[in-house]
């Protein structure tokens, strides 16, 4: 069993021992934007916080929901995470090793075990390139597939496993459907066997009916292959199917955090309360 | 009760492609009307119909327009133009794009208002800083001087609002209104709406694809697929009794609190149809879970009198 303590993001093991492996845990994360310098020396006169103190631990084949509002800092968590944005202050840790202190090659294996699916499908391809050619790139700069003959295997039989027609590899992004592109997303990123996918609004910008499809596949996928999930969302009815724990963001802290059921049912933070409120729900 | 909007078998094509097949719809005095539907089921055609706003290149015909009163069809170029301006508020989508950022709000406010009412500036001034305080501002006097991109998301869709208030219309459209907004912005939006049509009297045509949001605010709703209505009434009868294997599979899709997850989500499989629309079949034959030999050629009516309850559907 796991305890935070919400204030200093210090995390504390009550000498338990844990179900699960963790992947990553973050570790008293805090970034800041420079949003303006003095015009000779450089100095910061202004910044923006978009994330304060945040502590979590993601464990094996469970996922971790993030809730708020656009501009809590969501993303930003997803991005720190994943590698993309360097935090200001607090670190990390894959598999208990900071990630600025990994050797070349863990590194590398860091990058390939932390992958992305993004809120907009389309944009998140390059529209030259056919889907098999995205889809092959990641798989030969990694070298898990020696040459293209290699890769095709390996791509067939996750684009099945993905719920497409093989026929979508000579297609080009802008050819198929948002539904569709999200799921060669999908493939995408599990093509590298990551052992994280940070989901970032994965499905706000698909239709309901199409939604449905994403999250189930994404739900067997996990089931099947044991991968941990960030799920960001700002639905809240989403991101309480999809997570097993949640944690709720405003302005850069985390307000309230625990188990899906727990947070979202029976809310105590007042914020929490009024983000359930606000969304209309059957 | 009157009818501020009338529409019978309207049709929309973009040469030989039809996008809307068959839509009719009637929007009441004093209601909120919600049309909900996928993206590309042809809400914002029809409802871009109505006011006669249809991009070039497409081409439409009807057996009946009539909004707030006047006959669209065969009224002329100026006229509908006129009648339009004075009556019709529009509020879109993109709160981004629709008002210019270059110049203050206080310089374009005004502008439909001055052109259609024959009013001053100075008029026009006066009334948009009565609106705004109604919209929520609290100091509608210094909103004037700002620059739209000085204002939030919210704050600027606050404004589209107060403009289209200008006139005071008969009927507002209002295109996925809070698409881009936050949920406690949305909130508060759709609240505002409420007690615009509440103390106003007028009627809102509410464009969404959330049925959750439509439930909560509307008066009665037209589910659309495919350019379709396929299933349309007063919102409880609806909700109620839903008729159409779409709308009950749309009411059961979106994920609740209270779902068990460890089973999976209903889902609808396939995607929707973009040719083929001008059949007489039912467009919702390869997807639908209850589909029958017949739905193919032919999809019965059904409109129940006395509730308003109108589905396209051969399932009893």
């Amino acid at each position: 069993m796991i305890k935070w303590t919400t204030t200093t993001g210090v995390i504390w093991n009550r000498g338990c021992v844990m179900a699960n492996k963790v992947v990553i845990s973050a570790v008293n994360i805090r970034k800041e934007y420079v949003t303006k310098k003095h015009f000779l020396t450089g100095k910061t006169k202004e910044k923006y916080v978009a994330v304060k103190g945040a502590a979590f631990n993601i464990e094996e084949g469970k996922t971790l929901g993030i809730v708020g509002e656009s501009g809590s800092g969501k993303s930003t968590i997803g991005e720190i995470v994943g590698g993309l944005q360097k935090p200001t202050y607090g670190n990390v840790l894959y598999f208990g090793k900071n990630i600025n202190e990994l050797s070349k090659e863990e590194y590398l294996d860091y990058r390939k075990s932390v992958q992305f699916i993004f809120q907009d499908p389309k944009g998140s391809m390059d529209h030259n390139y056919k889907i098999f050619d995205i889809l092959s790139m990641p798989l030969l700069t990694a070298k898990i597939a020696r040459d293209k003959n290699e890769a095709e295997k390996l791509i067939d039989e996750m684009l099945m496993r993905a719920g497409l027609d093989l026929s979508i590899k000579k297609k080009y992004p802008t050819e198929i459907s948002g539904g569709q592109c999200q799921r060669a997303a999908i493939a995408r990123a599990l093509l590298v066997n990551p052992k994280l996918i940070i989901c970032d609004e994965p499905v706000s910008a698909l239709d309901v009916s199409v939604q449905a499809q994403i999250l189930n596949l994404l739900r067997e996928l996990q089931r099947q292959l044991n991968i941990s999930y960030i799920f960001i969302s700002h639905d809240i009815g989403v991101v309480n199917y999809m997570s097993d724990t949640i944690l709720v963001m405003q302005n850069g802290t985390i307000v309230e955090r625990g188990e899906a059921k727990d947070v979202l049912l029976r809310p105590k933070e007042a914020y929490t309360k009024k983000l359930i409120e606000s969304a209309f729900m059957n | 009760m009157n009818k501020t909007v009338e529409l019978k078998n309207l049709h929309i094509k973009a040469g030989d492609n039809t996008l809307v097949n068959k839509t009719s719809l009637t929007i009441e005095e004093g209601e909120i009307f919600g049309l909900v539907g996928e993206s590309g089921s042809g809400k914002t055609l029809t409802a871009k119909a109505i006011i006669d706003l249809l991009s070039e290149g497409l081409s439409y015909r009807a057996d009946e327009i009539i909004t707030a009163g006047k006959n669209m069809l065969t009224a002329s170029r100026e006229e509908k133009r006129e009648h339009i301006g004075k009556n019709i508020g529009y509020i879109p989508q993109n709160t981004v794009f629709y008002l210019h950022p270059m110049i203050k709000i206080k310089n374009q406010i005004g502008d439909g208002y001055i052109h259609h009412m024959n009013k001053t500036r100075k008029e026009a001034l006066e009334k948009a800083e009565t609106l705004l305080s109604k919209v929520g501002f609290k100091s509608p006097r210094t909103v004037l001087n700002y620059y739209p991109w000085q204002l939030s998301g919210g704050m600027r869709q606050r404004c589209n609002i107060a403009m289209a208030l200008m006139n005071d219309p008969k009927l507002i459209i209002a295109d996925e209104p809070t698409t881009a907004l936050d949920t406690t912005v949305q909130r508060q939006v759709m609240e505002l709406f409420r007690t615009i049509n509440e103390e106003m009297k007028l009627s809102i045509l509410l464009i969404s694809h959330d049925l959750g949001l439509v439930k909560n605010y509307s008066h009665s709703l037209g589910v659309m697929y495919a350019g379709q209505i396929v299933e349309s009434g007063y919102t409880n009868t609806v909700f109620s009794n839903p008729r159409h294997p779409y709308t009950r599979l749309l009411i059961k899709i979106i994920p609740s609190l209270k779902i068990k997850k460890s089973q999976p989500l209903t889902e609808i499989p396939g995607f929707v149809k973009d040719k083929g629309r001008d059949g007489d079949g039912c467009l919702f034959y390869n997807r639908c879970p209850q589909a029958m030999d017949i739905c193919k050629k032919y999809a019965a009516e059904h409109i129940d009198d006395k509730m308003d309850h109108y589905y396209r559907c051969n399932l009893e």
